[in-house]
């Protein structure tokens, strides 16, 4: 932990640049697959109110749990693309590197964080599925 | 732009904040691995095979990542390597995702479709 200079330039082989814009490339893949899923509940979102289904809860409660996905899949998806931007802009130019890494895994860190709610989500969905079982 | 492995950078000269950045986005990938082996160890149990497999595949890349991210702080010598090795990992992570994703959007849509049944 120094305050030198930001490098402008962090040397990186051939081959390790191909990785970078490798990684860059399924960071896009998988926001789009999360777009996908954004558009996916947002289309439930509808149907909830369209067609009338005999939801074992309340409407409002799934409609809120639908709103809610859609914002956080988007979301998601937005800084994994974000974070791809910077990553692509490390192995393609040589203006800040060290800069666009730091920032690259700023916006990555959002992406986990939202991936820590759906896994809190699916670690809750376990164990009811767990107790239904038992019971 | 382009250069070989020999020039590769002992030290990459990160400042505080940057540290900062880093070693959070280590924290948050450590949390998610872990997170991702119970959520793998309750499907197994409850016998959902099929969503456990991607969870217990991508959770040793994203450890991976986030121990190597972590050295690149705690470590000089060998930083540019550590990145490297970072980029890797979570690569193979993302790919894992990818079909977490569509493993889970797909038991989400067949919820949906069984409800009105129900």
């Amino acid at each position: 932990m120094t305050n030198e200079e930001s490098l402008a330039r962090i040397p990186f082989s051939a081959e390790i640049e191909k990785r970078i814009l490798n990684q860059a490339f399924w960071m896009n893949l998988v926001a789009i697959i999360l777009y996908i899923a954004a558009i996916g509940c947002a289309v439930g979102l509808v149907g909830v109110f369209m067609i009338k289904v005999s939801l074992p809860i309340s409407t409002s409660i799934v409609a809120a749990g639908l709103l809610i996905l859609v914002g956080l899949f988007a979301y998601q998806g937005y800084s994994l693309n974000d974070a791809s931007h910077y990553f692509k802009l490390v192995a393609r130019k040589d203006e800040a590197d060290q800069e666009y890494v730091a920032e690259g895994f700023e916006k990555i860190k959002v992406f986990f964080m939202i991936e820590g709610f759906f896994m809190v989500l699916a670690f809750i969905a376990g164990l009811f599925s767990l107790s239904v079982g038992i019971l | 732009m382009v250069e070989t492995q020999d020039d590769s950078l002992g030290r990459i000269p990160f400042n505080e904040m940057e540290c900062k950045q880093l070693v959070n986005s280590a924290f948050w990938m450590k949390f998610i691995a872990i997170l991702m082996v119970v959520v793998a160890v309750l499907n197994l149990v409850s016998g959902s095979f099929v969503q456990m497999l991607p969870l217990l595949g991508a959770s040793p890349f994203l450890w991976l990542a986030s121990r190597k991210l972590n050295l690149i702080v705690e470590t000089d010598g060998s930083d540019q390597e550590h990145l490297s090795d970072t980029f890797l990992n979570l690569r193979n992570y993302l790919i894992f995702k990818a079909i977490i994703t569509i493993v889970a959007g797909a038991a989400f849509i067949r919820f949906f479709i069984m409800v009105p049944s129900v």
